[in-house]
């Protein structure tokens, strides 16, 4: 048999594969706004309208956000530190748990890739900080903090970062003993319909330890306030609950994804993947009609109970019938999103015919082969 | 001869269940060797342990005798393994993949060999394209050639024929076959008993997570000489006995 010497290659230097792929990554996105400049354009301007009418939103409630800032630091100014100092901690532990899981299994696991890349990689993170810095500065000029209230919250977010980033080595089980994450239904508990598939896939993302946050939030507000308290938890409960109806919603683009080879047609599992999301949107919205009704009247009530089906149907008809380009569902949605917002504005009366125009669209799209 | 790969006395477990218990395995340089097992049997958590990105409960791993723990670096350099094609960058187009591996592995010498293989894979119209768009089995072939990446002197590949056209598998064995003769070690997991029994030089059959026969060139020569039985006949025979 023919024999040569293998050379023994060896990174040559301190190449950064992931900083590669970081570039490549944005010079792919770039060159794809260049070849849709329509599609581009709208993207721009639809983060563009947001921006501004998010600022425009806050503006208006400057004088109130004050008064609340004023209100946090003369009377729980040790409790928003903490709150501020566990909410970094938590960010940093759960980037480092996910950023070690992406070592162990991403595509790049196998590869020699020098010990100091990963050690620069893991400081990295520690950039987090600079989001949190740019969200708490102007909230500290607005609660008129001294210089020694500001330093005290950048030394204690900085060494919470630091008890996180070291904190995400340490795991109950260790990532690597495991296979690789799989979604909730690819386990073995996953048998039988659809709807039980969906009902798993929504179940994990309420699992205990999702919930554990939440009664985090009750634990940091100091014992005064309880009503602040209340409406935490209701707004964490229903970003958990929009999580869930999420994951129920787009297990329709995995399931057409593994059907697309079957001689199965599309209508037959789609009517079964509908039911779970739907009977999760008339539960939210009764739920959130009931709270607006009690709380805030009749105004709220109305544009909860007509807002959430509305938004939420078309956002499941979007889903469903662009499964086929999961990664054009946002964008679609905007364009939906942008057409009823324009008839709002132009003609109201107009809008349960537009709405109820677009969801026949889409179910004639969704039907086609 | 010297080592490609040396494993002794590996164990693996996912939590409470074990997986493989004392494999102990060596590879010659320039020797083809196939893995073939029922499912379950840890042929994928027996490859990924020698990729190192499964964590041993026990035992050793060298490549081309360097310690995969003590001295990953230098053995990951030695070892060229088709990742799973689900994990590939989704979206980089598969030249980026290609030439971003060569920087990496300081192999940029060697990217007109890549792009040769990519050409006898029928790859090549693909890869300005992200992999995203991609087939299972153009996956697969991208998977491949990153493995080949460079001279590898272990080349380790799971499954890699399933999902691959008939002229690309063609391919591959001759590519296979053609690194083994420059000195590389291949380790083949595979399902497919007719290509084990015609392209390889060594089976191994892995069951209940060890090492159960190992069938060296001359009994492959016997097994294909008989029309009788053969591998296939010789495997269902131990999985029977085993029951």
């Amino acid at each position: 048999m023919r024999q040569k010497s293998l050379p023994s290659r060896m990174p040559t230097s301190h190449f950064d594969p992931y900083a590669r792929q970081t570039h490549l990554l944005w010079r792919n996105r770039v060159n794809g706004w260049r070849s849709q400049p329509a599609e581009a354009v709208f993207a721009a301007l639809a983060w563009l309208a947001t921006i501004a009418l998010m600022s425009w939103l806050l503006l208006a409630q400057l004088p109130r956000l004050r008064g609340y800032l004023l209100w946090l630091r003369e009377e729980h100014a040790w409790a928003t530190l903490g709150a501020c100092a566990l909410m970094v901690l938590m960010d940093q532990q759960q980037s480092r748990r996910r950023q070690r899981h992406d070592a162990a299994h991403d595509w790049l696991s196998a590869q020699p890739i020098m010990p100091a890349v990963r050690r620069r990689r893991r400081w990295l993170l520690l950039l987090r900080l600079l989001p949190f810095a740019a969200v708490a500065t102007p909230l500290l000029l607005l609660a008129k903090a001294s210089l020694l209230q500001a330093l005290m919250l950048a030394a204690s977010a900085s060494v919470a970062a630091l008890i996180g980033n070291v904190l995400g080595d340490f795991e109950r089980t260790p990532a690597r003993q495991t296979r690789p994450r799989e979604t909730a239904f690819q386990t073995s508990r996953a048998r039988g319909s659809m709807f039980s598939w969906q009902c798993i896939e929504a179940g994990a993302s309420i699992a205990p330890r999702h919930l554990a946050p939440l009664l985090l939030v009750i634990l940091l507000v100091p014992r005064g306030p309880l009503l602040m308290a209340l409406v935490a938890l209701l707004l964490l409960l229903v970003a958990t609950g929009i999580s869930a109806w999420r994951r129920a919603v787009m297990l329709i683009v995995q399931a057409d994804r593994w059907l697309l080879v079957e001689p199965t047609p599309a209508r037959i599992w789609l009517l079964q993947s509908l039911r779970l999301p739907l009977l999760m949107l008339v539960a939210g919205t009764l739920a959130l009609l009931s709270l607006a009704w009690f709380g805030a009247g009749a105004v709220l009530a109305l544009a909860v109970g007509a807002g959430l089906p509305v938004l939420g149907l078309l956002y499941l008809g979007v889903v469903v019938s662009g499964r086929a380009q999961p990664r054009r569902i946002p964008l679609r949605f905007a364009v939906h999103v942008a057409v009823l917002a324009a008839c709002t504005q132009a003609f109201p009366p107009l809008l349960p015919l537009l709405w109820g125009g677009q969801l026949i669209f889409l179910c004639r799209r969704s039907l086609r082969p | 001869m010297s080592l490609a790969l040396q494993v002794t006395d590996l164990h693996v477990a996912y939590r409470d269940h074990v997986v493989l218990q004392g494999v102990n395995l060596q590879l010659r340089r320039g020797e083809l060797a196939g893995l073939i097992g029922p499912n379950g049997s840890g042929k994928s958590t027996l490859i990924r342990a020698i990729a190192g990105i499964q964590p041993l409960t026990r035992g050793e791993v060298w490549i081309d005798g360097q310690h995969l723990r003590d001295a990953p670096l230098q053995a990951r350099a030695r070892l060229g393994f088709a990742i799973d094609p689900e994990r590939l960058p989704r979206l980089l187009t598969g030249r980026q993949c290609i030439e971003l591996l060569h920087d990496l592995r300081g192999a940029q010498a060697s990217l007109d060999r890549s792009w040769q293989l990519a050409a006898q894979l029928r790859l090549t119209p693909w890869l300005a394209a992200p992999v995203y768009s991609y087939s299972l089995g153009t996956r697969q072939k991208l998977a491949i050639v990153q493995a080949l990446i460079g001279e590898p002197a272990l080349i380790v590949l799971d499954e890699v024929l399933n999902g691959l056209d008939p002229l690309a598998a063609f391919a591959l064995k001759g590519e296979l076959r053609v690194r083994a003769n420059a000195g590389a070690a291949v380790l083949l997991a595979t399902h497919g008993l007719d290509v084990a029994e015609r392209l390889l030089d060594r089976a191994l059959l892995l069951l209940d997570g060890r090492i159960a026969e190992d069938w060296d060139a001359g009994a492959l020569a016997t097994f294909r000489a008989d029309p009788q039985g053969g591998l296939e006949h010789a495997v269902a025979e131990r999985l029977r006995s085993s029951r």
